[in-house]
């Protein structure tokens, strides 16, 4: 049923209708017009829990990054509006063909509209400082580099041009859980620190200095902080206001 | 029919079985089984999983009835097994369309029971009759239009010759109604619309047209009274969920408790708790039936842990209402007025820019099970305490089938499914098992938890408390204290809420996690 009306859409548009599946089904609605109207679907069927603005709400996903969790193509991303999540509170919609798609459109030219955004540095200048400023000694990128902070290859379609350099210059503004530092004294007196990376109500995981992998159960604990503060140093002040940018380019430019 | 009302709630109470979704009609969620004690708690072991090969939520909470264990796995699947291995006798698979269109996960809550019967409900909106020997369909009926955006989900409740369902779907637009079906046959005999139409004065509660669209679904069964002939359901939000300009007036009945004479369907009384709901606050919580002193007078109660922060006492009998107190922080109403009704703090509603209010979302608690029990006297929930969201609102068209909010929220923590890595801060609140007086409102006792929990609770009459968490542990209290007595890491989600039962001698216990039903003993 499905199929046959994604074929009939296809058909619509112009294109080769009755083909094998092998064939990729393409967004026939792409046009600006359509991403008007699917933004108006969007803000009706889709931002009650993905947000107005589509950077996710509660608990789902950011749909501005251009990476999707579940699907990739617009075929398989038409499936997942069309169908739903099995296992997640995303619902099947009862929307035409037509309007999936146009939504889709909507939903693509939001990340579109991000990694347009133009970083004015230089990138060569910004990666010989990512070097000199030990930036790897806690971050990675393209599988090099430290694992107390977060990793680096992508960051360009996670963020905003704007975040990162909020970032460079002010980390303690947003330290995400994943990168919270651990300390605890055992009941028999051990001292144990490092990067809280999960925890539950009896528990706590943690990466120490030398990158093991380990729990600690609360009930062996005698006192437990979580210093939510980041380890980064503030580039303000350090950096001039054009390395920065270089900075910012190279990270942005480092997207594969 | 009346010998087998006795013999049911009497099964009920001797608690060797789980013949209800609540356990019995007054949905204490309490066993009298006291075979695992707080002495040996300490050896519960896993004794079998039942495995369900859907990736939805698993909200099942099964039945054993005539010897045979009863549970649904999503979407619409009944399945038979033996209680004491977890081996199934049959499976019941419905030809489901294409797409159904339940707001917020596939999943089905349950199933009722009776004399060699299985009663079901589907997400197409048909309520199917299974020989309870092979699951063959005995008759089937539909009792609404799915692709409208209605859909069922709940287990239904068995009241004397009637089988009691409502239907959800309150995000789509639809308008809610609760149907009393002949237990032999399927034929409709009575319906109320949860929302009234012109002609009844109570439709004036609804500005212009925005009674056709209004919500107000029901998505968990309800409790049922012998003696007043009395079923109590709850309904839910009203529609468009967070644009309440675009439906002025109280909204009746959403967001109540409806008492329906259980042979004719007819409304006794409601009392609704969240007039105009702005936040999605629905009514749908398990009404729990207590008979207790009440200022110097015994009193038929009902107590209401509601999805808006407050916990209530009325007289089940009239409606009337006797207590209101919020039991976790809330910043929406001032408090309560001496009817009950809410006095609303300005400036909490969805706005454009957004509105910050305690609770959030998900509610202070939800449809999971709270439970009182008897030997105790106290009342017992699962709280999302010091929990906000931001509501936003903005307009919104209805059209047919088609989700109809009105606005949205951003929560700190997920609503229903935990992250890879949980990510909860302290600022985004926590959840509590936490214990009330029923009388006073006031908390007894708190079992902080350090992620959200969606799990339901059972209390026994060795004064355990079960419960677990969306951190997929499973454990026990001791019910007076709260104390830790026994847990076990499960690793799934638990959405769901325990039940108890004997089998081969031994008692059981049951709760769904992740994708399985894990069942425990004692064992030596």
């Amino acid at each position: 049923m499905l199929f046959r009306a994604v074929f009939t859409l296809c058909a619509l548009a112009g294109l080769a209708a009755g083909q094998e599946s092998t064939v990729a089904i393409t967004n026939p609605f792409t046009t600006p017009l359509d991403i008007e109207e699917g933004s108006r679907t969007f803000l009706s069927q889709c931002a009650n829990c993905h947000g107005r603005d589509g950077r996710g709400g509660q608990g789902t996903p950011d749909l501005t990054t251009g990476n999707f969790r579940r699907a990739s193509s617009d075929e398989g991303l038409f499936q997942v509006v069309s169908r739903g999540v099995s296992g997640t509170t995303m619902p099947a919609f009862s929307l035409s063909g037509r309007s999936i798609w146009q939504t889709l459109a909507y939903v693509r030219s939001l990340s579109a509209g991000r990694t347009r955004e133009l970083a004015k540095g230089d990138a060569g200048r910004g990666a010989a400082l990512f070097e000199s400023q030990g930036c790897l000694g806690c971050h990675s990128r393209q599988g090099k580099g430290g694992a107390s902070g977060p990793d680096l290859t992508e960051i360009g379609s996670e963020r905003t041009l704007q975040e990162i350099r909020t970032s460079l210059l002010d980390p303690q503004g947003d330290v995400a859980p994943g990168f919270w530092r651990l300390r605890a004294q055992t009941r028999d007196g051990r001292t144990v620190e490092g990067l809280r990376l999960n925890e539950d109500t009896y528990s706590v995981q943690y990466m120490d200095g030398s990158g093991r992998l380990s729990t600690l159960m609360k009930s062996d604990v005698a006192r437990f902080e979580v210093d939510r503060r980041s380890p980064m140093p503030a580039l303000k002040g350090k950096l001039s206001g054009p390395q920065i940018e270089d900075l910012v380019a190279f990270l942005v430019g480092g997207k594969r | 029919m009346h010998a087998a009302i006795l013999a049911a709630l009497a099964a009920a109470q001797s608690g060797a079985e789980w013949p209800t979704y609540h356990g019995s009609y007054q949905s204490l969620h309490y066993s009298t089984l006291d075979q695992i004690n707080p002495a040996n708690v300490g050896r519960l072991q896993l004794d079998w999983v039942f495995q369900q090969r859907s990736l939805e939520k698993f909200e099942t909470t099964p039945l054993v009835a005539g010897g045979v264990m009863y549970l649904t796995e999503a979407p619409n699947t009944v399945w038979a097994v033996d209680p004491a291995t977890g081996r199934p006798y049959w499976a019941y698979e419905p030809k489901m369309p294409d797409i159904t269109y339940p707001c917020c996960g596939k999943v089905n809550r349950g199933v009722a029971y009776r004399d060699g019967v299985v009663y079901h409900v589907t997400h197409d909106m048909r309520v199917v009759a299974l020989d309870a020997r092979n699951g063959r369909v005995r008759w089937e009926t539909t009792v609404g239009d799915y692709r409208k955006g209605y859909a069922l989900t709940h287990a239904p409740l068995i009241v004397k010759d009637k089988l009691i369902v409502g239907t959800a779907g309150a995000e789509l637009g639809i308008r809610g109604f609760i149907v009393g079906l002949e237990l032999a046959t399927g034929r409709e005999v009575w319906r109320f619309k949860t929302i009234p139409e012109p002609g009844d004065p109570a439709v004036k509660t609804w500005g212009g047209d925005s009674w056709k669209y209004g919500g107000a679904s029901i998505w968990l069964t309800g409790s049922y009274d012998p003696d007043l002939n009395l079923t109590y359901w709850g309904t839910g939000n009203p529609g468009p969920d967070w644009n309440p300009d675009a439906r002025p007036g109280d909204n009746l009945y959403s967001d109540s408790v409806l008492a329906l004479d259980a042979d004719t369907g007819k409304l006794k009384w409601h009392f609704q708790f969240t007039p105009h709901d702005a936040w999605d606050f629905d009514a749908v919580q398990t009404p729990v039936l207590i008979d207790r002193e009440w200022k110097g007078r015994m009193r038929k109660l009902m107590l209401w842990a509601n999805r808006n922060g407050f916990y209530y006492v009325l007289d089940r009998a009239t409606g009337e209402f006797l207590l209101g107190e919020p039991f976790v922080k809330q910043n929406w109403a001032k408090g309560l007025d001496a009817k009950g009704r809410p006095i609303l703090e300005p400036g909490r509603a969805p706005s454009r820019q957004g509105a910050k209010t305690w609770p959030g979302v998900q509610g202070g608690t939800n449809w999971y099970a709270p439970s009182f029990s008897p030997r105790t006297g106290l009342f017992y929930l699962t709280a999302w305490d010091d929990y906000h969201s931001t509501y936003f609102t903005w307009d919104q068209q209805y059209e047919q089938g088609k989700w109809y909010a009105g606005g949205g929220v951003k929560a700190p923590v997920p609503p229903t499914r935990r992250d890879a890595i949980m990510r909860r801060t302290p600022e985004d609140g926590y959840a509590a098992v936490r214990a009330l007086d029923p009388l006073t409102g006031k908390k007894v006792w708190d079992y902080p938890m350090a992620d959200m929990s969606e799990s339901g609770l059972l209390t026994t009459a060795s004064d355990l408390l079960f419960s677990g968490n969306r951190e997929g542990h499973f454990f026990a209290l001791d019910a007076k204290t709260g104390k830790l007595l026994w847990r076990r890491y499960l690793g799934g989600q638990i959405i769901a809420s325990p039940m108890t039962y004997m089998a081969n001698g031994h008692q059981y216990v049951a709760i769904a996690s992740g994708t399985g039903l894990f069942v425990f003993r004692v064992m030596d």
